[in-house]
């Protein structure tokens, strides 16, 4: 598949071009102006464009010369330009790279690539390299800066996370301590559409939030759409984050290891013939011979977790080959899991356990330097068991998701225009809620479990247009036909049953969803841009765990659920001061409609309900700012993002249809990432995260019976939780071994003044009624204080 | 290679798992309701205690909770031919200690008993049906606990297929004033009808004020075990009320903040008929 291009226009570098800017689309395409300048003898400079550190070709990025030539680098990153002899001055920019400028002296034919160094933030689309940059492999034709965010965001335990770092940007909220969701302007993490190689991941989230399925040794970088997103992705309200593997054929074996007190991974990569390589990483904790011992050694019987287990692994594969000159063929598996118990109060042991399963092959064809296919087949799996076990009674729930994906795009590169277009298919089978219990050697019976099929079959267009060196527009298209496909019932107002045989339609409905963004120069270095995407959403995920949990599950839309429908516009001013700082302050509004709320617990699922008959649905819309400010030179680097922002959300059924905040709405979010690299050996960082604390909803009264004391609720999410802020600290030192081998140690304290960020809070009564002296306190389970750790890692590459 | 041998991480850790507390905040929107706990029994009187609830804030003392109890409403049950006014005494094994208690009705299987409340201008009122007598099949205990020196419980009994059945289970001892509901003590046989279930019991917390439970019972000790049908509305309301007592403090479960009451009108809590037989037995595995 071929690199990602940004939602937005890319970052046109100043033209002397005089632009006729009316308010009408119409008018923008005709206005077309060329500059046209006189030339003297003309010679062709061709060649490729690559990322530093990678090798990867750069689609898309676009080369100026000072006498006004311009072209875009096709899909491999060759360009082709026809200049004048002399000196040329030529800038190639593209909004996930850093600009880079040189001079070229031509005094005849010639051919030479040039290596771009990623950027973090740009404009709708966030670029984190999850590699090492090398600053040593310079080449003399490029003028970058090391610039690797990853490294300044202090590792958890050691471990670097491409997902943790993404959200210290602005606009993508943590969820609080223990949260592992990821929520991005306003709306739910089962609003975002993650994709792992091109196939989906549902849930991308090891236990608590710590760590990301995504290890850092395996991904070579991340997009994040937030809004304008592209037409090739559709099918979610909020965010599309893209994550990639090299794509590169190694020529060489490299290895990297580490080791913390959580956990171990290793790496290899190593090419199997010249135009073939492979790829393997694995990662594996064992936190329940370190952590957890220690932790039930020091807690009382009392609190509301005991005797916590908790372990994940994860397993990443890739190959890459070269079939003939123009194909390439890429195979990627991913496949994690989870386990994870605890003993609550009264001998009841609680455990959950997930994997997830992503699995994609791609063919990629270079039909010519302007034409490229890739064509992509996936298949996804997540599962997810929970279970509650008190002696001889055993009580739990399954729920599973099953996707295959078959994706074709072509990507056209013209002068001015851009253009995709391609089809896709994805048919989903979804078995949310699979009770189970098991009293005594006897097993409930609970009929055939809730079992749902359907599809979706898109077709889409999108154009991104140079106007001028100034004005850039992309518009896209969607078309979309849903399916809920049998066999299903479907039970009738008047309770009358209707039979659906297997592959018939229950319910079909088609959408679109059009994507636009503008983009308009002011100055060299700064630009305002605007965008607009309407999107739907036919799936749906269900929560329905107190905190975020991985047991939230997936409901197709149904008959009785329609889609999640969603309208953004955003508006954003991005300016660059020199070569140090670069800003931006973005706005956006978004509406959304179809929103659903289970309104059952997971208990409720521990029997064979219908879920569509136990929703409720309602409205919400989001808004807020987004600043950032980044400093990208020097020895000191970093940078700051907030976000102030509202979410809101009206049921008809919650809250008496009065509208309430969202679990998730945060009014500040503050993430500060710096890093000091005092010399090339040593280097600290730390950051500082603040965020409003969540929603929840608050026992207003209480009430006496069978000797209990009960709770009432107030209104729906009206309380708020402690806002939730921590410090984390890193300092690491890398040596050079010798040729081959090079280590880093690093030493971090997660949480350095011992912030009890709580994840939930109960309300808990102890006394005596018979004494008549009770005490009735909220309480509020805290994961973890201050957390010293080392780290090692070791790296090799063989020598040429 | 040198640094190899150096490596290997050394491992400082701090975890802990903390409950912290907070300062209680505003005592948001009371809404005042009246609260019912109210049973009839096959072949016994109707009993109803009635109180109030409390805000949440306020400092629950001994003249707080004496306060609670409404002692001086009018409280009818009638079984749809005959109605008899409840007369209110004193019962220390109750808490609030107060309880109405009829002298006259006594309950039939089958028959629906309607209760109605009057008092300062509110009435309130419920219905409820006395489901056929459960009965177990039989009762063992196996040793259990530290060294076994303890013992378990164990029940089996035959759903019957003919009918749709929510039954309850409850022990008591000698220590103890009430039944006390085993641990997970509401059964619904739309998941095992007709057949013959054993249930390996735990005994439930005397309530919700105190985290410690033993599970198993003194060996040798006698043991009063209770075995009720319920009807559905009594099944709905004791399994919410099960969940919130037993699971709101579980961040995995957490509360879902509904008991689903069958009284109507300004009030929460329930009014249900049971139809149980009661069996004494020493715990002797």
């Amino acid at each position: 598949m071929s690199k990602p291009v940004s939602v937005s226009i890319a970052k046109f570098v100043r033209k002397r071009v005089r632009l006729h800017l009316k308010f009408s689309l119409f008018v923008l395409f005709v206005l077309n102006a060329v500059n046209a300048s006189s030339q003297s003898r003309q010679f062709k400079l061709d060649g490729y464009i690559y990322t530093l550190g990678t090798s990867d070709p750069i689609p898309n990025a676009l080369i100026t010369t000072s006498t006004g030539q311009s072209t875009r680098s096709k899909d491999n990153g060759y360009f082709s330009l026809n200049i004048p002899s002399g000196k040329n001055l030529i800038k190639i920019t593209h909004l996930s790279y850093d600009t880079l400028n040189t001079s070229i002296e031509l005094a005849g034919n010639m051919q030479i690539s040039h290596y771009l160094n990623l950027r973090s933030a740009a404009m709708a689309e966030v670029k984190v390299s999850a590699k090492k940059s090398n600053a040593t492999k310079l080449s003399p034709n490029v003028s970058t800066i090391t610039n690797d965010d990853l490294e300044k965001v202090p590792a958890f335990m050691g471990q670097r996370d491409p997902i943790k770092a993404l959200q210290t940007l602005p606009g993508t909220g943590k969820g609080g301590e223990g949260n592992s969701g990821f929520y991005v302007r306003g709306a739910t993490s089962g609003q975002n559409l993650t994709i792992f190689n091109d196939a989906v991941i549902y849930n991308p989230s090891h236990l608590l939030g710590f760590f990301s399925v995504f290890n850092s040794v395996a991904v070579d970088h991340i997009n994040l759409y937030k809004s304008g997103i592209p037409s090739e992705f559709g099918g979610r309200l909020s965010a599309i984050i893209e994550v990639n593997s090299s794509r590169k054929i190694a020529d060489s074996v490299s290895m990297e290891g580490d080791i913390s007190i959580l956990s171990a991974s290793a790496s290899l990569v190593t090419p199997v013939t010249k135009n073939w390589s492979v790829s393997a990483t694995a990662r594996k904790t064992f936190m329940n011979y370190t952590v957890w011992p220690l932790l039930s050694s020091m807690q009382s019987t009392s609190s509301a977790f005991n005797n916590i287990n908790y372990d994940f692994q994860d397993l990443n594969f890739s190959s890459n080959a070269r079939l003939g000159k123009s194909n390439f063929l890429y195979f990627n598996a991913y496949t994690g899991g989870d386990d994870f118990g605890f003993d609550a109060r009264a001998d009841i042991s609680n455990g959950m356990d997930w994997q997830n399963s992503a699995y994609s092959l791609t063919l990629k064809t270079i039909i010519s330097n302007s034409v490229v296919l890739n064509n992509t087949a996936s298949y996804s799996n997540y599962k997810f068991n929970f279970g509650l076990r008190q002696d001889n009674f055993v009580a739990g729930i399954a729920s599973n998701i099953k996707d295959y994906n078959f994706k074709s795009i072509l990507n056209i590169y013209l002068d001015k225009h851009f253009i995709k277009g391609g089809i896709q298919y994805v048919d989903h089978n979804f078995k949310p809620n699979t009770p189970s219990i098991r009293s005594f050697g006897v097993d409930y019976d609970f009929g055939t479990p809730n079992t749902y099929y359907s599809d979706e079959s898109s077709i889409f267009l999108s154009d991104e247009y140079k106007i001028s060196d100034k004005t850039g527009i992309y518009a896209g298209l969607r078309l979309t036909n849903y399916r809920h496909k049998g066999p299903y019932t479907l039970i009738n107002e008047d309770k009358s049953e209707v039979n659906f045989a297997k592959k018939s339609t229950v319910k079909s409905f088609l959408y679109l969803e059009p994507s636009l963004t503008l983009k308009q120069s002011i100055t060299d270095n700064s630009s305002i841009k605007f965008s607009f995407s309407r999107n739907v959403q036919p799936i749906h995920l269900i929560s329905v765990t107190a905190v975020n949990f991985p047991a939230d599950f997936w409901m197709p839309s149904l008959n009785t659920i329609p889609a999640e429908k969603g309208q953004q516009f955003s508006l954003g001013y991005f300016r660059d001061f020199g070569r140090n700082y670069e800003s931006y302050i973005d706005m956006y509004y978004k509406k959304m409609d179809g929103l659903i709320e289970f309104s059952g617990g997971i208990m409720s699922l521990i029997d064979n309900l219908k879920i569509e008959n136990n929703l409720s649905f309602g409205t919400g819309n989001a808004y807020g700012t987004e600043v950032f400010l980044k400093k990208k030179t020097g020895k000191f680097t970093g940078w700051i993002g907030y976000t102030l922002s509202k979410s809101n959300r009206t049921f008809e059924l919650i809250n008496d249809g009065e509208t309430f905040p969202a679990k998730y709405d945060r009014r500040h979010d503050l993430s500060i990432v710096s890093n000091y690299a005092r010399n090339r050996r040593w280097s600290f960082s730390g950051s500082f995260t603040y965020a409003t604390g969540n929603a929840y909803t608050k026992p207003e009264s209480r009430y006496l019976l069978g000797g209990n004391i009960i709770n009432e609720y107030g209104a729906f999410n009206a309380s708020r939780m402690p806002s939730y802020h921590r410090i984390d600290l890193s300092l690491t030192y890398k040596s050079k071994l010798n040729r081959r081998f090079a280590s880093e140690l690093s030493f971090s304290v997660y949480n350095i003044y011992n912030r009890q960020n709580p994840i939930y809070i109960y309300f808990d009564a102890e006394g005596s009624l018979e004494q008549q002296r009770v005490t009735i306190r909220p309480k509020s389970v805290a994961l973890l204080p201050v957390l010293p750790s080392l780290s090692y890692r070791l790296l090799f590459k063989q020598g040429k | 290679m040198k640094l190899i041998r150096n490596l290997i991480g050394l491992m400082l850790l701090f975890v802990v798992f903390g409950c912290q507390k907070e300062d209680p905040k505003s005592l948001g929107g009371y809404n005042p309701k009246f609260v019912v706990e109210g049973w009839i029994e096959e072949n016994d009187y109707p009993n109803v205690i009635l109180s109030h609830n409390l805000p949440f804030f306020t400092a629950v003392d001994s003249a707080q909770l004496s306060e609670v109890v409404i002692r001086w409403a009018k409280v009818t049950v009638s079984d749809g031919v005959n109605s008899e006014i409840l007369t209110v005494k004193r019962d220390n094994n109750y808490f609030p200690p107060y309880i109405y208690r009829g002298s006259e009705l006594k309950g039939q299987s089958g028959k629906t008993y309607t209760l109605k409340i009057e008092y300062a201008g509110n009435t309130l009122t419920s219905t409820t049906t006395i489901p056929p007598r459960a009965a177990l099949d039989s009762i063992w205990f196996l040793s259990k606990g530290d060294d076994n020196k303890q013992a378990q419980l164990f029940v089996k009994f035959k759903d019957n297929p003919n009918e749709r059945n929510f039954y309850k289970l409850y022990t008591k001892t000698s220590t103890e004033k009430r039944f006390i509901p085993t641990l997970l003590s509401n059964q619904n046989d739309k998941y095992f009808n007709g057949k013959e279930l054993t249930i390996q019991a735990n005994r439930g917390p005397v309530n919700n004020l105190t985290v410690k439970n033993d599970p198993y019972f003194e060996k040798g000790e006698t043991v009063l075990v209770k075995f009720s049908g319920i009807p559905q509305e009594g099944f709905d309301f004791w399994s919410n009320f099960q969940d919130e007592v037993m699971n709101s403090s579980n961040p995995l479960i957490g509360s879902t903040g509904k008991i689903k009451s069958n009284i109507e009108g300004p009030g929460v809590g329930i009014w249900c008929g049971y139809g149980s037989t009661i069996y004494q037995i020493k715990a002797n595995p």
